[in-house]
């Protein structure tokens, strides 16, 4: 009992150092230098939110953050906070700017933190880590990735996507941007609008693939029990799996045409359109493309 | 600057949660049973039912979607510019099915007030505006290729289905435009 109470305490006070002593707030503005280094866990999240410019993060083999740029001209505030649990960086800027002046930051980071930035038109480039996760969000800033994350999320409006690396999880957006992936493998889901989407996979266990007007190309294995699903509106898929893979196919275009190295398509018996039905040898894959007015490509590699 | 880590942990909580929860008991083919019970007694009926009730649980599910999701976040989003609200479609006029035309209705009042960067339009190049409106406009030809289409073969399920994904696309679209402006309030003072 009393040795309880006594691990207790010690939580109780562990949780007040975390809460009050570890907030180091710094402040810069327009101009100024920004030069910072604080102690994180290993693992710990290093956030970072800067609205135009550029956010580089490289990973390094020491326990801390080191923060360096230059507050542009724009800059109300550079707020940099630190608690138990990782590294906040905000660049606030004036508002009703005509012109916003972009902050460049440049931070060491490491190798097993995880990552968060959020940017307006900034790009946002990540190398070397392999922490638990790295969220990248961005609205015209370009993302550039190359770790080995267990998880990542990128998303963007216009900016291209970059990833290479391996990664099991990952999920990536874009508008009309483009998207390049190498590397990732088991769950994959990645969608653009007008961008095209390119793809060199691992073996996949859940893959959703969506394009509007963009081309879809990849290059990919689906597991055993794997679900590939590829959608298209007005975009091509183009779709090269090894010459091995077994599942059930299923590809469906209406005004495009399907041309696969994996059963025949047919036209549809009750409405416009052509189809491939086929089973190739007895895997329990699942693969699925569609497209209304595009073209549908299934190659043996 | 603790609220937002907190966020963070909470956000990042939620994303390690799994995707898919398998139920213990799949509920539908006791339903899908039922449905065609029902459609045997029925003259003209047929297995087309069996695809619209689904048809009908996804369609109030994106109805659902719209909002829950995207209507109470739009209400303070002042709109900037002049002619963004894109009127979609004459999707309204087509003899649509009806789940697929009341989620037309709840589309069309959610996108109404929600087509704006809001304040972020004074941050963001002309370039960036000319990508995000010619991203804008794939999805309204695609919309209006599918509109057509629909129109020659109302009821076609893989037609609907396209419809059904490329609302939800649209709705993702205008989701990151209000994110866009959140992330613009917040970044100023």
């Amino acid at each position: 009992m009393t040795t309880h109470t006594s691990i207790s305490l010690q939580g109780s006070i562990r949780i007040l150092i975390s809460v009050f002593a570890l907030t180091l707030p710094f402040s810069a503005t327009a101009g100024e230098e920004i030069e910072e280094t604080l102690s994180i866990p290993e693992d710990g999240l290093v956030a970072v939110e800067n609205l135009a410019g550029s956010v580089e993060f490289v990973a390094w083999d020491r326990a801390e953050v080191q923060i360096r740029g230059e507050a542009g001209d724009t800059v109300e505030d550079v707020e940099i906070g630190s608690t138990a649990s990782g590294v906040t960086v905000r660049i606030i800027n004036r508002s009703g700017e005509r012109q916003i002046d972009g902050t460049d930051l440049y931070l060491r980071v490491p190798e097993a933190a995880s990552i968060e930035a959020e940017t307006v038109s900034a790009d946002i480039s990540v190398s070397g880590s392999h922490g638990k996760a790295i969220s990248l969000r961005t609205v015209s800033g370009d993302l550039q990735v190359d770790a080995s994350p267990q998880r990542i999320e990128l998303k963007s409006v216009s900016g291209d996507v970059e990833f290479e690396g391996s990664v099991p999880r990952s999920a990536i957006e874009t508008v009309s941007g483009e998207i390049v992936v190498v590397g990732a493998h088991d769950e994959i889901a990645a969608s653009t609008v007008s961008g095209d989407l390119s793809l060199e996979a691992g073996e996949v266990r859940r893959g959703r693939f969506e394009v509007v007007s963009g081309d879809l190309v990849m290059s990919l294995a689906v597991a055993e029990d794997g679900r590939l699903n590829c959608d298209s509106m007005s975009g091509d898929v183009r779709l090269s799996l090894p010459a091995g893979q077994q599942g059930n196919f299923v590809a469906q275009s209406l005004s495009g045409d399907i041309h696969s190295d994996f059963g025949k398509s047919s036209q549809v018996s009750n409405g416009p359109g052509v189809i491939l039905e086929h089973q190739e040898g007895q895997g329990g894959a699942k693969i699925r493309a569609e497209t209304f007015s595009g073209d549908v490509s299934i190659r043996r590699q | 600057m603790k609220k937002t880590v907190g966020e963070q942990e909470l956000l990042r909580r939620i994303g390690d949660l799994p995707r898919e929860i398998e139920p213990r008991n799949d509920p539908w083919p006791t339903i899908a049973a039922r449905i065609d019970r029902t459609a045997e007694r029925r003259p003209g009926s047929g297995g087309a039912r069996t695809w619209l009730w689904r048809a009908a649980a996804a369609s109030l599910f994106v109805a659902l979607a719209a909002g829950l999701l995207i209507g109470p976040r739009l209400g303070d989003l002042p709109t900037v510019t002049s002619g963004d609200t894109v009127a979609s479609s004459a999707a309204g006029d087509l003899r649509l099915p009806a789940t697929l035309a009341a989620n037309e209705a709840e589309y069309q009042a959610a996108f109404r007030e929600f087509i704006t960067v809001g304040r972020a339009r004074q941050g963001l190049s002309p370039q960036t505006i000319d990508r995000i409106e010619a991203g804008w406009a794939d999805l309204r030809d695609t919309e209006d290729a599918l509109t057509a289409a629909l129109a020659e073969s109302p009821g076609n399920a893989f037609l609907t289905a396209r419809m059904m994904e490329l609302r939800a696309r649209q709705l993702g679209f205008l989701q990151q435009l209000a994110a866009l402006d959140q992330d613009y309030r917040r970044l100023t003072t």
